[in-house]
């Protein structure tokens, strides 16, 4: 195979995402201490003739919104959605339950490694949404939108995400540029985020009853003084 | 919060050369990065058509001109390999910063740091291209890569081996099964949320005070309310020595009280 085009193939795999024609997605993950995660993605995209599931097989049309979230979300419960539209067919999938992160482990960009969770979304992988495909009139999903809680605190992100507690949220994932404050380079950027583990239950367990003990002896060492000194006042 | 920072240039030499590379990448605690790196490509045979529709063929263009990354304090010079003129590489050398390798595009991986972890990335798809078309799977592509990291690796894939807090990669089949992944400590680590267990201590230190309060706050309640033996021996070990002197102020503040109570509910009794 030429360089040129191996490389080439391998962008396309790592790009290949949720969607692989362009589309839009509303996603929500809740990842679980237990490595579970907990799953709402709508996409919309683009009802083409011909399509082609990750195999090379011809996708039927009316399973073209779902065949994608089938391959990177296995294990799920998928709902085709279907939306009247003017101008370019489009057609949805809505995809929800638990799956584990070690099912969708190199399928999408989310990992847990060592004692921490990450996201690292390369701009390749947003490209993904680079398109003109919106969410039809009267759906209620979120356009380019992705939502990630994490078991633990959120240690650090990119710049455009924003974090409330331990939830990380883009609310535009489409791809986007940074320019280098080095030389003025433009280049595009990951969506990215890092969070600890959720606290172990042990440890914050001892800590708390060792906190109670301390208050406890605290306060009952008080009163008792207070008493002996009481009589002599 | 300090933001992400993100290093790519193991992986984009590795992308850019078709998975072809050897060399190492040390990575000091202030963010320096030593490197030496060697990456491949073989590339295809380029002609040039005359007016005539003449072709000639072109010698195979400098391996870091095919491979055009350019990274601040690394110095790169072009190669050939000797037994295959087609086989053009690139060797980077010299010392940059996390900071510096920060333009160079990501592609399918990371080397990416927070406060207390740098971790690398790279998706198995990656490998997957470049070993599912070898015609022989007996043939390997060259690919011999170090990274040496400023504090212990906690974890490493299992087509990895790590000796000290130096992992290494030579066996592009095994990646394709499982990518590159990394963690290491970053000096300052802060193993769990920093700001996380003194809360859960401090929340700890106010129940068991307040427990306690409560508790011994129940027990005057009830013997002022209604003295019973069983709490005069309760109170007894908690008496020591002056029980006496405790046991007279009760009956001098409590009955007091219960007139109080009295005019109280007079206006109720008055209906």
């Amino acid at each position: 195979m030429h360089p040129r085009r191996r490389w080439a193939a391998a962008l396309a795999a790592s790009a290949a995402l949720l969607c692989l024609g362009g589309c839009t997605v509303d996603a929500t993950f809740v990842i679980h201490a237990d490595d579970t995660v907990t799953v709402d993605v709508e996409s919309w995209q683009r009802m083409d003739g011909v399509v082609f599931d990750q195999e090379g097989n011809v996708v039927p049309a009316d399973e073209q919104g779902c065949s994608n979230l089938k391959h990177f979300l296995p294990g799920l419960q998928y709902e085709t959605l279907t939306a009247a539209s003017d101008f370019v067919p489009v057609i949805g999938c809505r995809a929800t339950g638990t799956t584990t992160l070690a099912a969708i482990d190199g399928r999408t960009p989310l990992v847990h490694v060592g004692d921490r969770y990450v996201l690292f979304a390369s701009p390749t992988w947003r490209q993904n949404f680079a398109n003109d495909v919106s969410v039809p009139p009267g759906q209620k999903a979120r356009p380019a939108h992705l939502s990630i809680t994490f078991p633990g605190p959120v240690e650090s992100t990119d710049s455009s995400a924003t974090v409330d507690g331990t939830t990380v949220t883009w609310s535009d994932i489409r791809p986007s540029v940074d320019v280098s404050t080095a030389g003025g380079m433009v280049f595009l950027t990951p969506l990215q985020a890092i969070a600890y583990e959720a606290p172990n239950p042990f440890v914050t367990g001892l800590i708390s009853a060792l906190g109670a003990i301390v208050g406890a002896a605290a306060v009952v060492g008080f009163v008792r003084r207070r008493r002996k000194n009481g009589p002599g006042r | 919060m300090r933001g992400v920072r993100l290093a790519a240039i193991a992986t984009s030499l590795l992308l850019l050369a078709g998975c072809e590379a050897s060399g190492s990448l040390v990575i000091a605690a202030d963010d320096k990065v030593k490197v030496d790196v060697t990456a491949w490509a073989e590339v295809g045979e380029e002609v040039s058509v005359d007016e005539y529709g003449n072709e000639t063929a072109l010698p195979p263009r400098p391996g870091c001109e095919y491979l055009s990354i350019q990274v601040e304090g690394l110095i790169a010079s072009s190669e050939v390999d000797a037994k295959n003129p087609k086989r053009v590489g690139c060797h980077w050398t010299g010392v940059t910063t996390v900071e510096a390798l920060q333009s160079v595009e990501p592609g399918a991986g990371t080397l990416t740091q927070s406060d207390s972890r740098t971790i690398i990335l790279v998706n198995r798809d990656f490998f997957k291209q470049s070993t599912q078309y070898l015609p022989d799977a007996s043939i390997r592509p060259v690919f011999d890569l170090s990274v040496t990291f400023p504090g212990q690796v906690l974890e490493h894939d299992e087509a990895s081996t790590l000796s000290g807090t130096t992992v290494r990669w030579s066996d592009t089949v095994a990646l394709s099964k499982t990518g590159m992944r990394v963690a290491s400590v970053r000096p300052g680590d802060h193993p769990s949320p920093p700001s996380l267990l003194p809360v859960f201590g401090a929340g700890g230190l106010v129940f068991g005070g307040a427990a306690a309060g409560l508790v011994i706050a129940g027990r005057r309640g009830r013997r002022r309310l209604a003295p019973s033996a069983s709490d005069q021996i309760d109170s007894q070990p908690d008496a020591d020595a002056p029980v006496p002197a405790e046991v007279e102020p009760e009956p001098v503040s409590e009955p007091p009280e219960t007139p109080e109570d009295h005019s109280v509910w007079a206006p109720d009794a008055d209906r």
